[in-house]
């Protein structure tokens, strides 16, 4: 038998390794890493060597479906374009705003783009959003008023290369990126040295020089005390520093409050270990910090992310190569979706929705002036639907009710909506909800193109053809848009698209070409004609993309007498640990893929609080107990893994499984700028339970949630 | 006689877990039970994948009441068919790279495990009684002509396949070390 090898990107993280999918009559039989391309260099792990299978299994959506008495029954397009068509045009006459759409940063650009148009272009409305707002909304708020631009600045290959102080804070690489993790286990190789900031003990502060165990919360004190040792220490060179930025005089100012000793009293962390990380990345004559999760995801995500970006600028490790930051993205075209303009106050290429001049381009080229009301943010959705602002959502790509934050509210949330749209490749939590489900086509089963965390845009390949009636998302919307009788959706291949967002995009995109994209190792942005290499390094001699072409430093936190970590639902009586939540290496996000691979979930059965010997000792809760999980929220169970990976007074879990929903107990607490939710802190109590008692909360789960054990849909029917 | 096995590199592995998931997967379709044959350990500079060294004078098969345990050109392999799960194997290892496993037959999946990988768990006794147990350890995927999957998917190259002229080269680099220390400079063939 013949095999294809297709050569595309994989769909998990943001790393955007390359693969070769082997396709056997129709099917894909196997994964090849691509020894060629320029991150991955002939490595995968093990998601992107053995995630295929959910492809081709049973349990795909194959026909859309409606909800009629109930049940969700199969439907064909014409009907459901119809049904939808119908609601929207109601909707648009009645009230634009009253429409929401959740865009999936695991599409291609060209599903991105067509999803944020449907919105602005045929229903009217900013109201379009991505599951950046639970990530990196923190990096663009942060990093755009700072440097000009939220991506990385670098490429990956130079962290295994040329970085002499690789400075990780917040992000467990080795599981959630292993790609980025390699590169850094190279350049520990060749002599680099390795800072690791991180509350729990993962594989990357396993193997580091320092491991700072900054407890959660604790990253503003820490930087500003790195910083405090950099300018106590005379290791700022403050004429390059005025040179290149401005505000220099009251950050120093800011810092000098922030004290090696205060730091400790704050953070734990000691004042030595401090001193060292500082004189290590202070001193390196190139030095880049990784960054993830564990720098955003709290109620002052922002603030963290200007902490880092003041370092980075201070320390002039910036612009050069070798240097930079590195906002890790978790999804495979996060930084693509965003680019693309599925932000409720951004049109593709961050083009304000305000008044910019650049905005007449858009109006032109769409022959629709799009709305200049910012929209409202994913994390606000729920509280709009319980207001009667918004009355229907389209989902597409996510999984918000295993994703949150506070899944409670948002499912009672969803159940006033007038009409709930999702469109999705399996039956997720979500799509169990819905009104309509609209079957869409995967990664493996389309064209287009992912931006990848560095900014390298890279071409994704067809190896199969979707199952049953499943369609690309582009060419859903499309034909959406067509039954609701725009004509601003001539697309026939995803190429069109791309061809679209090239014109109204010339500064960054003008030159990317699909052609170009062919010999696998994709283009890095800026890219402005053909003749254009690419933009591996932004900033290079220190020009920055403000508005004055200086770097902005911004002091933080407002508040200098602070005391303690910066976690608004602070442990108490009642809820003595941090819960803190996360990922593993086996599983992605919402699992919705992922456990349906049967190595994967084998390695990965079940969800385990990580719980701390001395906590697990004092609770009377032994390894492998069953045990639920509080907070002001919720209840939830899962089995105990008492590790020393957590420090006391911390528990970790992940948001992989539905059975032990963790996100029913996160909480609303937003960043007031950008509306990140406090994901990486809630105060939590552990309790060890029966074996009944947990079987009690399990059956209370499968009725609430049960869709991954459900026999494959279009099969029952 | 030296034998081939594998041992990871400790300033190239980073614990990513990619070689236990192809372990468990090549061994679904090679092998009585589907379980990783390399054994995660934790250790305060971080996670380690260990497993059989193939050892000459084996333990395992010295205490096998079955004599379960076969040398195969030059890797001691487990007849899983003979395997009575007795676990003497288990306790004579002097590495700890053997383990009980278990594994139950259901319609759907072929076969599902009862262990997670990070932490052994029973899910209840009636279960437990289904299950059958049998000894796991590293058969260096001795079927496969490419050789160890483990080795294969490793994206540092952390794990290293090790044979007989890999240790004659590696001692005779540290004698001509040895030998440059007491004052014999310079390399010679």
């Amino acid at each position: 038998m013949t095999v294809h090898r297709v050569r595309t990107i994989c769909p998990y993280c943001g790393v955007g390794c390359g693969l070769y999918l082997l396709v056997e009559q129709g099917r894909i039989v196997g994964v090849e890493a691509d020894p060629e391309h320029p991150v991955s260099r002939g490595g995968l792990c093990l998601k992107g060597y053995y995630g295929y299978n959910h492809v081709g299994d049973p349990r795909r959506l194959q026909t859309p479906l409606i909800r009629k008495d109930g049940m969700l029954v199969p439907a064909t397009w014409n009907e459901a374009l119809n049904f939808i068509a119908e609601h929207l045009i109601r909707v648009r006459r009645q009230d634009p705003d009253a429409f929401a759409l959740i865009a999936s940063a695991k599409g291609t650009n060209e599903d991105s783009f067509a999803a944020q148009k449907f919105a602005r272009v045929v229903m009217g409305t900013n109201n379009v959003d991505c599951c950046a707002r639970l990530c990196h909304a923190p990096s663009v708020a942060g990093l755009a008023p700072t440097l000009g631009s939220a991506a990385t600045t670098n490429t990956i290959e130079e962290i295994g290369s040329v970085t002499e102080t690789i400075f990780i804070i917040g992000s467990n690489t080795s599981e959630c990126h292993p790609l980025v993790a390699a590169h850094v286990i190279k350049a520990r190789e060749r002599g680099a040295k390795l800072i690791v900031a991180d509350p729990r003990h993962t594989e990357m502060a396993a193997r580091a020089d320092i491991w700072l165990r900054v407890p959660v919360g604790g990253n503003i004190p820490l930087i500003n005390g790195i910083m405090h040792i950099l300018v106590r220490d005379g290791l700022i060179n403050t004429i390059r520093v005025n040179r290149m930025a401005a505000g220099f005089d009251a950050l120093a100012a800011n810092l000098a409050e922030w004290t090696p000793e205060r730091v400790e009293n704050i953070t734990g962390v000691p004042r030595a270990d401090l001193q060292a990380a500082a004189h290590l990345y202070g001193k390196a004559s190139t030095a880049a910090i990784l960054y993830a999760m564990g720098v955003t995801q709290f109620a002052n995500g922002t603030d963290n992310v200007l902490a880092l970006a003041n370092l980075a600028i201070i320390t002039g490790h910036l612009g050069r190569s070798g240097t930079g930051l590195f906002p890790l993205r978790g999804q495979n075209n996060i930084q693509g979706t965003c680019d693309m303009g599925c932000l409720p106050d951004f049109l593709p290429g961050y083009v304000h929705v305000g008044s910019s001049p650049k905005q007449t381009r858009f109006s032109q080229a769409w022959s629709v002036k799009p709305p200049s009301k910012p929209g409202i943010r994913a994390t606000e959705i729920s509280e709009g639907i319980m207001q009667g602002k918004i009355r229907v959502l389209y989902v597409f790509g996510a999984n918000p009710v295993l994703s949150g934050p506070d899944t409670g509210y948002l499912m009672k949330a969803l159940e006033r909506l007038d009409l709930l749209i999702v469109q999705d490749i399996f039956l997720t939590e979500t799509a169990r909800l819905a009104g309509i489900v609209l079957p869409a086509a995967c990664a493996a089963e389309k064209d287009g193109t992912f931006t990848n965390t560095e900014r390298r845009i890279q071409r994704v390949r067809m190896a199969v053809p979707p199952p049953g009636d499943a369609r690309p998302d582009w060419r859903i919307f499309s034909e959406l848009a067509r039954e609701m009788g725009s004509s601003a959706f001539p697309y026939r291949s995803p190429e069109e698209i791309w061809g679209e967002i090239r014109l109204l995009i010339p500064e960054r995109f003008g030159g990317v070409a699909y052609k170009r994209l062919d010999d696998g190792s994709g283009i890095l942005w800026p890219c402005p004609d053909e003749a254009h290499p690419g933009t591996p390094i932004l900033y290079s001699d220190n020009v920055f993309l403000t508005p004055s072409g200086k770097a902005q430093l911004k002091p933080v936190p407002i508040d200098p007498e602070q005391t303690s970590v910066g976690i608004v639902e602070k442990p108490d009586k009642n809820y003595p640990f941090v819960l803190t939540t996360g990922r593993r290496v086996y599983h992605y996000h919402t699992g919705t893929i992922t456990r349906k691979e049967w190595v994967l979930s084998q390695m990965g059965p079940e969800e385990l609080v990580e719980i701390n010997p001395e906590d697990g000792r004092r609770k009377g809760i032994g390894n492998g107990d069953l045990v639920h999980v509080c907070t002001r929220r919720g209840l939830i169970n899962a089995r105990a893994w008492i590790t020393d990976r957590v420090p006391p007074g911390t528990i970790f879990m992940t948001f992989h499984f539905w059975e032990a929903p963790v996100n029913e107990l996160t909480g609303r607490v937003q960043d007031p700028v950008c509306g990140i939710p406090e994901l990486k802190a809630s105060a939590a109590d552990i309790k060890s339970i029966s074996s009944v008692d947990a079987r009690m909360i399990r059956r209370q789960k499968k009725e609430r949630y049960l869709v991954s054990l459900e026999a494959p849909v279009n099969r029952q029917m | 006689m030296p034998r081939q096995f594998i041992i990871p590199d400790k300033a190239k592995c980073l614990g990513c877990c990619t070689c236990l998931a192809a372990c468990m997967l090549t061994h679904r379709e090679e092998g009585a039970v589907p379980c990783p044959r390399l054994f995660l350990t934790p250790t305060a500079q971080g996670s380690v994948p260990l497993q059989c060294r193939q050892c000459d004078q084996a333990p395992c098969a010295e205490v096998c009441p079955v004599h379960a345990f076969e040398v195969q050109g030059e890797v001691v392999v487990l007849n899983e068919k003979k395997c009575v799960g007795c676990g003497i194997c288990v306790l004579a290892c002097p590495i700890g790279c053997i383990e009980i496993q278990a594994a139950r037959q259901t319609a759907a999946t072929g076969i599902t495990l009862t262990t997670s990988i990070l932490l052994p768990l029973t899910r209840s006794e009636q279960d437990e009684k289904k299950m059958r147990k049998i000894a796991v350890k590293c058969d260096m995927c001795y079927f496969r002509p490419e050789g160890p999957a483990c080795v294969k998917v490793c994206p540092t190259e952390a794990l290293r396949l090790v044979d007989e002229e890999d240790i004659r080269f590696w001692n005779l680099q540290r004698r001509q070390a040895y030998a440059s220390s007491i004052g014999f400079q310079g390399a010679a063939e």
